[in-house]
């Protein structure tokens, strides 16, 4: 598996464990104990967030069924947070667990870009895949935001 | 391996001072993992191995006027010539230049000028 250099092996499994807990033992993480932890925060509920969860909500595009697994449309956007010198999205990782390269990119922004947002295909292998985003801000830390998409035919 | 390997931009053709426009750079180059799903006598489920050397686009950069705004880190899990789209605040009229790198440190770029059609 492939893992970029921006994110550890901890974290990944820290993520991961946090997922499992929430999971099974039906608790939420509020981001206000996520950020005291240092890791990272969620937002609760889309349809009604608090104001730093607003900013920090993470949009992912991805097609409910994608045919083609060689070239699965993603596109990745944090269209609320501003974009200031002080404060903005440092950056956009990309990940499936399911998938032989699990990080599927690092996309750095600056308060040049207005927004953070990227466009890109991607290759995914076949099955259910749960296509992981994480955006870093340079004041509230690293947000996580997840999407389901179906490749029909694997194109790893 | 002769691969075509270049980059095109694509700009809004109005642009407006301090818009945050939409980018698009098309990328002609192949993506391979180089990855093969196997399944042997002794390993009855399937697995990727390794059959050849990945081939991807390693990053992109862009840079507006003489400031990079924005690198993006690529690999394998990239598609074949890869449509990318970004945004950026056209703040001044300048060149936005995108320099793309390939997985064997091969550069290619593209550049076109952001100017203001009310200006």
């Amino acid at each position: 598996m492939v893992f970029s250099s921006h994110i550890t092996r901890r974290e990944v499994l820290r993520m991961a464990a946090l997922g499992v807990a929430g999971i099974t033992t039906g608790l939420t993480v509020r981001p206000s104990h996520a950020e005291e932890r240092g890791h990272f925060n969620f937002v609760e509920d889309s349809n009604d967030p608090n104001e730093l969860e607003y900013e920090h909500i993470i949009n992912i595009r991805l097609p409910i069924i994608a045919e083609d697994g060689a070239n699965v449309p993603i596109v990745i956007a944090v269209e609320n947070h501003p974009m200031e010198p002080d404060h903005y999205v440092k950056s956009i990782q990309i990940l499936s667990f399911n998938d032989p390269i699990v990080g599927k990119g690092l996309y750095e922004f600056s308060p040049g870009n207005g927004i953070a947002y990227i466009a890109n295909q991607m290759r995914m292998d076949g099955g259910d895949t749960q296509v992981i985003a994480i955006a870093e801000c340079t004041k509230h830390g690293k947000w996580v935001a997840s999407e389901n998409v179906k490749v029909s035919l694997g194109g790893c | 391996m002769t691969e075509e390997f270049s980059v095109k931009l694509r700009l809004p053709r109005e642009i407006s001072e301090n818009e945050v426009i939409e980018i698009k750079a098309k990328i002609k180059h192949p993506s391979s993992t180089g990855l093969q799903l196997v399944q042997t006598a002794e390993n009855r489920y399937e697995r990727f191995v390794r059959s050849a050397p990945a081939v991807y686009v390693r990053t992109v950069e862009v840079l507006y006027g003489d400031k990079t705004i924005s690198t993006f880190h690529m690999n394998a899990a990239s598609s074949d010539n890869p449509l990318l789209a970004f945004k950026i605040r056209a703040v001044r009229e300048a060149p936005i230049k995108i320099v793309v790198t390939n997985h064997r440190k091969e550069t290619v770029s593209a550049s076109e000028l952001v100017a203001f059609n009310n200006a």
